[in-house]
C-alpha cells in the first residue's frame, strides 16, 4: 500500500463520526417508522358467520355480511349459495347485485362481474375470492376462507 | 415605519431597530415591474386563503372530534348548534376550493408571462410543491366529515396508491393505517392534515415567498437581459399594489360569503363501509386525474397521471429559450393552452360521465368512459 492509498487518521475519524451519526439517525428514525406502521394485524383466522335463514332469501337474492370486518356479498342461485369477497378487485369499493343482467356490479366504474366472480366487463383486473357457505339447519353459514 | 415614540425608544434601546426599519422600508417601497396588474395578485389571494384556512381551521378543532364514532356528528354540531358553525365550516371548506383555484390561477400566470425562468427557477419549483401540498390538503381533509361522498373518494384515492410497483402496497397500509379506511386512517389523515401539513406548507411559502422578494418579479425581458426596475419606472408596492390587492381581497371575501350562502356544504350520510353509494366523484381539481385513470390498467394509469406533475415540476428546466413574452413563445403558450385545454375537457368527462343527463329534450346516459348513449325514455334521476 503506498503512501497516497493509505487513510490518515482525520479521514478515518471523519468516517467514524459520519458513520456514528447515521447510526445515531437509524437509530432516531427506526422507532419512528415503526411505530407508524399499523400495530394490529389480523391473523389468518378461520370464522364462520350466520347469513340468515336459507328460506329468507328468495332466489336471485343477495345480502351483505361482514365476516371478521370484511363486507362479504351471499347470493341465492337456482343451483345454491354463492358468496364472494364484496370488494371490487379494481379500486375496493362495494359490489352489489344488478337483478337486470344478473351479474355482481360495482357502482364505482362500473365493472361487473359473473355468478363464479369473474370480471365480465368493466375495469376490474381480477375475480373476486370466493368464500364457501354451508347450509346448516336451514342457517346459512358463510366461512371466512 | 412610524412607531409612537416612547415605544419606538424602549425599542431603541434594546435593538438595533434601524436594521430593521431599513428592511421594512425597502421591502414597502420596492418598485415592481411596469406590467405588474391585477393578475400579479392571485399568488396573495393564496396566501390570504391559506391564512383563512388557518384560522377556520383552528376554530373547527374546537368542536371537531376525529373519530368513527363523533367524526360526523361532531361536524353535524358544527353545522348546525354552534354559533356561525355553518360559516366557519362554509369559510373553510369553499376557502379550501378558492384557494387551489387561485393557486392555480397564480401558476398559469407564471407560466404564460414566463416568469419561471432564469433566474426564478427554484421559485417555480416550489410554487409546483406548494400546489401538490394544497391539493395534499384537500385530500386529507375531504375525509374528515366521515360522510360517504368522503369515505369512498378516499378509498379510491388511497387504493390507487398501492398501484405503485414494488412499493404500492406497504404505502396504502402506511397511509390507511390498515388494510381498509377505517378509524385509523381518520386519525392519521387529521394528524396529517392538521400538524404535518400546516407546518410544511408554511416554510414551503417562507421560501417560495424569500425567494420572490429576494428576485423580484418577473418582466417580459428576455432572460440575462433584465435591467433593475428604479422608482421613477416602476410601480410601488405600497400603496399602488397593496392598493389593488386590497380591492381583490373585498372581491373575494364577496365571493366567498356569496358562495357559503347560496351553495352551502352539504354533510350528507355517515360513511357506510359496507355499502358504496353510486356516482362516486371526487373533488373537482382530482376530476381530470379520475378520468384518465379509467383509460387505462391501474399501474399504466398511474405513469401517465403523473406525466403532467413531473412535466410541471421540471418545466423550468425544460423550457431553455430566453424569451418571456407569451407572443415570442408559441410553442411553450400552445402546449400551455393544450394542458389546460385537456385538463378541462378531462374534468367535464369525468363530472358528467356515469350520469344520465337531458339535452335539447334527449335523453342520454353518459358512459364511464364518457361516451353518450342515447336513451329511449326519461332518466330516474
Amino acid at each position: 500500500m503506498n503512501e497516497e492509498q493509505r487513510i490518515s487518521r482525520r479521514t478515518f475519524l471523519d468516517w467514524l463520526v459520519a458513520g456514528g451519526l447515521l447510526t445515531w439517525a437509524v437509530a432516531f428514525v427506526a422507532p419512528v417508522i415503526s411505530y407508524v406502521w399499523p400495530a394490529q394485524k389480523r391473523g389468518p383466522s378461520v370464522q364462520t358467520v350466520s347469513a340468515g335463514k336459507a328460506d329468507e332469501f328468495a332466489e336471485w337474492q343477495t345480502k351483505i355480511v361482514a365476516i371478521g370486518g370484511h363486507p362479504v356479498i351471499v347470493i341465492r342461485t337456482p343451483q345454491g349459495f354463492r358468496a364472494f369477497a364484496a370488494i371490487c378487485t379494481h379500486l375496493g369499493c362495494i359490489v352489489g347485485w344488478d337483478a337486470a343482467r344478473h351479474q355482481i356490479a360495482c357502482p364505482c366504474h362500473a365493472g361487473f362481474f359473473d355468478i363464479n366472480g369473474r370480471p365480465v366487463a368493466g375495469p376490474p383486473p381480477r375475480q373476486l375470492a370466493e368464500h364457501g357457505v354451508a347450509v346448516v339447519n336451514g342457517e346459512v353459514l358463510v366461512k371466512s376462507a | 415605519m412610524n412607531l409612537p415614540p416612547r415605544i419606538r425608544t424602549w425599542l431603541a434601546e434594546r435593538l438595533d431597530i434601524g436594521v430593521a426599519e431599513k428592511f421594512a422600508d425597502g421591502q414597502l417601497h420596492k418598485p415592481l415591474p411596469a406590467e405588474t396588474g391585477f393578475w400579479h395578485t392571485f399568488g396573495s389571494l393564496s396566501l390570504f386563503l391559506f391564512l383563512n384556512q388557518v384560522v377556520t381551521g383552528i376554530l373547527l378543532m374546537i368542536y371537531y372530534r376525529p373519530t368513527t364514532n363523533t367524526a360526523f356528528e361532531s361536524v353535524r354540531f358544527i353545522m348546525t348548534k354552534a354559533h356561525f358553525g355553518w360559516l366557519i365550516r362554509g369559510l373553510h371548506a369553499w376557502g379550501a376550493t378558492l384557494m387551489i383555484l387561485c393557486v392555480l390561477i397564480h401558476m398559469m400566470r407564471t407560466f404564460f408571462m414566463g416568469a419561471y425562468k432564469k433566474p426564478r427557477e427554484l421559485t417555480w419549483v416550489f410554487g409546483v410543491f406548494i400546489f401538490g401540498c394544497t391539493v395534499t390538503f384537500g385530500f386529507t381533509g375531504y375525509l374528515l366529515p366521515w360522510n360517504q361522498l368522503s369515505y369512498w373518494a378516499t378509498t379510491v384515492g388511497t387504493e390507487i396508491t398501492g398501484a405503485i410497483p414494488l412499493v404500492g402496497q406497504y404505502l396504502k397500509v402506511l397511509l390507511r393505517g390498515g388494510e381498509g379506511v377505517t378509524g385509523e386512517t381518520l386519525a392519521r389523515f387529521y394528524v396529517l392534515h392538521v400538524v404535518v401539513l400546516p407546518w410544511v406548507l408554511t416554510m414551503l411559502i417562507v421560501t417560495h415567498l424569500f425567494l420572490m422578494r429576494v428576485q423580484g418579479l418577473a418582466t417580459f425581458e428576455r432572460v440575462g437581459e433584465e435591467k433593475p426596475i428604479d422608482k421613477s419606472h416602476g410601480i410601488p408596492f405600497f400603496p399602488h399594489h397593496v392598493l389593488k390587492e386590497g380591492v381583490v381581497f373585498c372581491a373575494l371575501i364577496g365571493l366567498l360569503v356569496t358562495l357559503i350562502l347560496l351553495w352551502p356544504i352539504e354533510l350528507g350520510e355517515k360513511a357506510d363501509p359496507f355499502v358504496t353509494p353510486e356516482g362516486i366523484k371526487p373533488e373537482w381539481y382530482f376530476l381530470p386525474t379520475y378520468q384518465l385513470l379509467k383509460y387505462f390498467p391501474k399501474t399504466l394509469g398511474l405513469f401517465v397521471s403523473l406525466i403532467p406533475q413531473l412535466l410541471l415540476l421540471l418545466w423550468a428546466f425544460l423550457d431553455r429559450s430566453p424569451e418571456r413574452h407569451p407572443k415570442k413563445r408559441p410553442i411553450a403558450v400552445s402546449i400551455g393552452i393544450a394542458a389546460l385545454l385537456l385538463a378541462i375537457v378531462f374534468g367535464l368527462l369525468g363530472h358528467f360521465s356515469e350520469r344520465d343527463i337531458t339535452f335539447r329534450g334527449r335523453h342520454y346516459h353518459i358512459d364511464i368512459y364518457g361516451v353518450p348513449h342515447r336513451l329511449s325514455e326519461q332518466p330516474k334521476h
